[in-house]
């Protein structure tokens, strides 16, 4: 992460540097903008320091002080050193105790995380007598463990269609709302066009509404469009994303301009500057966006719910929802688990992929707030 | 020549050709059904298409339904109990990963922050069977600690059917609010810790005065993304308590909407009643920010 953010300085600094992040800081721009152009500010101009902010200033005056000023100044200094060493002098066992609660703290905590989930992975392979006898696994009788679970899922419900459903639907709408929000976000942060302020600011006032004071006028919305009970009023609707939209703007205003202007003389068209300049420079941003996206429509239930009424049409969640209201259901819980784990791995997956660009293009995005 | 035009035409159109999709469909699923619903709310309806005007019959009839006020009680509740508990578990959690003695960091943060990835509807079908009276893992690993708890009836005690709710909820963010707080710490200056500890700083008194000011736009941001999507808990509580709960105890404001509009089909009311729910995120919003000195300094 850290190693992403010094090639992000790094970039900088090449495209006319110190001038960009001065010029950021004056205009009291984001917390992300802010917190980079502190740092080039300190590589540039404190070779000097090693000591931290409270010698610097008193050796540069120096030549001017009087003697008095000087020995107090060396006075604080020792006094500085004195303090240091004190509290580097804490007993190497002391800390080795600290050190070993901390993790002891960390891993209880940990486990009360993860214990659901290795839980429902040995719910998926126990058989409907074992199920609530052994809270994780039959140890004495491990023959006893089944895929029985899996096979009964895949036979009694549509299951495999709602995980092609959910895959489909899923992709195909987070392909839309990436590619609409990273080029509406590079129009706002590197365009100067008419009623740009006022689009963001009606906006802006839409993303702090709460969803569901449209659920009923944009399910009579879709009931005239007859799009009831069809997939178009799955994606369409929803590839907008205001928030997206503010997203990449916010990573956007990290091109240099520079770089498209440069690209315009080598006779880019403005197309190929977002696709071949600006979506590279943002690539965090897109991993982290695409999880975010996909986290979202994977997961989302309720205007599926209302929507979706073909049991063959249904996603996961509404699904497996369907299943708990069936009355078979209320004993074979090793079924309904399966169904739920297979439902919960490919989030996980993806995570695993796109885990380092998702941590640092959240926390750009959690810095603006 | 006319390429030359072509070429400026391109330059000239590209910002608006760019955000043109996305204004079309903000305009036509955004901006259209904001002001259908303010116009929708003013009707009694029986599904899209009967409907009947009642000026503000809608709004004079929650405001006075002992319902509307029990789902109006209930989701305050978990909002305070869920936002208080959520904001400070999220950064003790990433206090303590962000100290420089962990070790595996990246395993210790993937372990708190996975919960997240398992979507409302899953956890809520988790719950229900690591729930279950007597049989489940939790009322076990309860009952061992103290024996009359083995028997709690989890899901259909009122008070007890909350707790599960508000369990289920914080197992599943408060490791996506740690990961918010831990991008902040990490922007905290190190020297000024520096500094607080050779002016004989403890570790208290650093986290009050130099952590906590350090952090404070996203702990601000951190409470009011946790108020506004507590008052729009519906998964939860429908998919674990199938409903509104025992004696409603966990009937909130967006079931309320949701039974109003689409399970008895007046979709005038279930508008209704979002607008109240704008009112009252509004309203909280507005007050959580002026209590937090928001804006005034540093000019933000």
């Amino acid at each position: 992460m850290s190693g992403e953010r010094h090639e992000g300085t790094e970039a900088r600094r090449q495209g006319g540097g110190s001038d960009e992040a001065t010029k950021r800081r004056s205009d009291g721009g984001s917390g992300f903008g802010v917190q980079e152009g502190r740092t080039t500010e300190q590589r540039t101009n404190d070779p000097t320091t090693d000591n931290g902010p409270l010698t610097t200033d008193p050796t540069r005056s120096v030549p001017r002080c009087g003697t008095y000023a000087r020995t107090q100044i060396s006075n604080h200094e020792s006094e500085i050193e004195n303090r240091k060493s004190k509290i580097e002098t804490t007993h190497p066992w002391l800390s080795a105790m600290g050190s070993i609660s901390l993790h002891t703290v960390l891993l209880v905590i940990a486990a009360f995380s993860l214990v659901p989930f290795i839980w429902l992975i040995c719910a998926t392979v126990k058989d409907q007598a074992d199920f609530f006898t052994y809270p994780f696994l039959p140890w004495g009788h491990l023959g006893r463990l089944t895929l029985d679970n899996y096979r009964r899922l895949f036979a009694q419900e549509p299951f495999f269609g709602w995980l092609v459903n959910s895959l489909f639907l899923t992709s195909a709408h987070t392909v839309v709302v990436v590619t609409l929000s990273s080029l509406g976000g590079f129009a706002l942060a590197k365009y100067q066009f008419r009623f740009r302020k006022t689009l963001q600011i009606i906006m802006l006032a839409t993303m702090l509404l709460p969803s569901q004071v449209l659920l009923a006028s944009s399910y009579e919305l879709m009931y005239r469009f007859g799009w009831l009970d069809s997939y178009l009023a799955l994606l369409i609707p929803g590839a907008v994303s205001v928030f997206g939209m503010f997203l990449f703007r916010q990573a956007m205003q990290a091109v240099p301009d520079e770089l498209l202007q440069a690209g315009r003389v080598d006779g880019c068209s403005e197309l190929r500057l977002w696709w071949e300049v600006a979506l590279p420079i943002v690539r965090p941003m897109i991993g982290a966006y695409t999880l975010l996206s996909f986290m979202g429509t994977w997961n989302s239930f309720l205007w599926p719910q209302i929507i979706l009424q073909n049991p063959a049409k249904y996603t996961l969640p509404i699904g497996l929802a369907n299943m708990l209201g069936l009355p078979q259901y209320q004993t074979q819980y090793g079924v309904l688990m399966a169904g739920t784990l297979l439902s919960v791995v490919p989030v996980i997956v993806l995570f695993f992929i796109l885990q380092r660009d998702f941590i640092s293009g959240l926390s750009s995005g959690a810095l603006k707030g | 020549m006319t390429r030359q035009r072509l070429w400026t035409f391109q330059h000239r159109a590209a910002p608006y050709l760019f955000v043109a999709p996305f204004l079309i469909l903000f305009c036509v699923f955004m901006l259209y059904p904001l002001g259908r619903s303010v116009t929708l709310s003013l009707y009694r309806s029986a599904g899209p298409r009967a409907q009947e005007y009642i000026g503000l019959g809608h709004y004079a009839f929650f405001l006075s339904d002992a319902r509307f006020w029990t789902a109006v009680t209930n989701t305050v509740m978990y909002t305070v109990a869920f936002v208080g508990l959520q904001v400070p578990a999220s950064l003790a959690l990433a206090v303590l990963l962000n100290s420089q003695r962990v070790r595996l960091r990246n395993v210790f943060r993937f372990a708190f922050f996975a919960p997240h990835l398992v979507g409302n509807v899953f956890v809520g079908v988790i719950f229900i069977v690591l729930l279950a009276q007597r049989h489940g893992l939790i009322p076990k690993a309860l009952g061992a600690i103290y024996s009359p708890w083995l028997e709690i009836n989890w899901l259909n005690d009122p008070t007890w059917a909350r707790i599960a709710i508000l369990m289920a909820a914080l197992w599943l963010s408060v490791g996506w609010g740690m990961i918010y707080f831990l991008a902040a710490l990490q922007t905290v200056d190190r020297e000024l810790y520096e500094a607080a500890e050779v002016d004989g700083a403890g570790r208290w008194s650093q986290f009050w005065h130099v952590t906590l000011p350090g952090i404070r736009p996203v702990f601000i941001f951190m409470v009011l993304i946790g108020t506004i999507g507590a008052f729009q808990l519906f998964e939860l509580p429908y998919i674990i308590l199938g409903g509104p709960g025992p004696a409603e105890s966990a009937l909130t404001i967006v079931m309320f909407l949701f039974q109003q509009g689409f399970e008895m089909g007046d979709i005038g009311a279930a508008s209704a009643i979002g607008w109240l729910l704008v009112f009252m995120i509004l309203v909280i919003s507005l007050l959580q920010l002026k209590l937090s000195g928001f804006g005034k300094e540093e000019g933000r």
